[in-house]
């Protein structure tokens, strides 16, 4: 037996519509407050010792923190900062993807900070006992706590659609 | 001997979920995640001078000691800082389908006597380590739940 429905066709056409956006549910919006949200608390984490990479607890701590200028540096927290500069030049920019948009963290302003995130990476001594990297590379994931963030406001966003 | 300071949880009970609707993969990858959510937690509030377990402040360092710890090359926060032996050694490790949240072997004495399991520390209480009786505060029982969420719902 056939059976016969009606659609509306507005309705029909705004569930067209949502299907689309969920194709790309990432609009420019959203990746901009995770960017916020991530470049917070990874400025957060840092300022208290603690490696914003998965699995890296705290940094390792300072070898000489009595080498620095005019012995400013306490010896703890290890929170990379002197002048300040380099956790303020973290930063985050949001560009178009296949999900829709996507955010780029990086050390921004002058060059001279992404030398520093790279000589942090290294260590004073090239070994694991003093590398302190702070953006995630290769195989390295962010810690829990950031990914609770952009998982929270990937789930609302989609849930919004 | 110190007396020895360890709060061990299943994540799925400390947030009143069934663990029954995880498979063995699925609850794997809850543990690894909780751990290090966990860790992470604890370190961030002690950081801010907050109660993993309580939530609230902790009490300030009076001010002789605040001045030796700045003597030192600490900060004069009650940060649980100064060689920072005792938060390097802060752990979450895995014991079967449970997590042990623990202070290395060397370092009890000291996490006694902040966390006072034994009631015998002359210290002001600056407990990060829940005892048996009790659980973490809210927002980081909260993100327990949401890590679940995801490993359930991914």
């Amino acid at each position: 037996m056939p059976i016969t429905t009606k659609v509306n066709k507005a309705d029909f056409s705004k569930i067209i519509e949502r299907l689309n956006v969920l194709k790309s549910p990432i609009d420019r919006a959203t990746a901009s407050e995770i960017g916020e949200e991530v470049v917070a608390e990874m400025r957060d984490l840092i300022s208290k010792g603690i490696s914003p990479i998965a699995g890296n607890g705290r940094f390792p701590r300072y070898k000489d923190p009595k080498k620095y200028p005019r012995r400013q540096k306490p010896n703890t927290p290890v929170n990379l900062k002197l002048s300040g500069d380099f956790q303020e030049a973290l930063t985050y920019s949001v560009k178009s993807s296949k999900s829709g948009f996507k955010t780029e963290i990086f050390y921004g302003g002058a060059s001279v900070e992404d030398k520093k995130e790279s000589g942090h990476r290294k260590g004073s001594d090239g070994t694991s006992r003093t590398s302190r990297p702070t953006i995630p590379q290769g195989s390295e994931s962010f810690a829990e706590r950031i990914v609770r963030i952009f998982s929270r406001i990937y789930r609302d966003r989609v849930s919004s659609i | 001997m110190a007396t020895k300071v360890a709060f061990e949880f299943d994540p799925f009970e400390l947030v009143g979920r069934d663990k029954g609707d995880a498979t063995r993969e699925q609850r794997r990858e809850i543990l690894d995640q909780v751990a290090d959510f966990v860790l992470e937690s604890v370190l961030s509030d002690v950081g801010e001078s907050r109660s993993p377990v309580t939530g609230r402040n902790f009490k300030k360092l009076d001010s002789d000691y605040a001045k030796q710890k700045r003597s030192e090359g600490g900060t004069p926060v009650a940060n649980l800082l100064l060689g920072g032996d005792l938060l390097d050694s802060l752990l979450v490790r895995k014991k079967g389908e449970k997590l042990i949240l623990t202070v290395s072997e060397d370092q009890m004495g000291k996490a006694d006597g902040h966390n006072n399991f034994s009631g015998d520390s002359p210290l002001p209480r600056r407990q990060f380590v829940p005892e048996e009786d009790e659980t973490f505060r809210p927002a980081i029982r909260a993100g327990i739940e949401a890590i679940i969420d995801d490993v359930l719902g991914g």
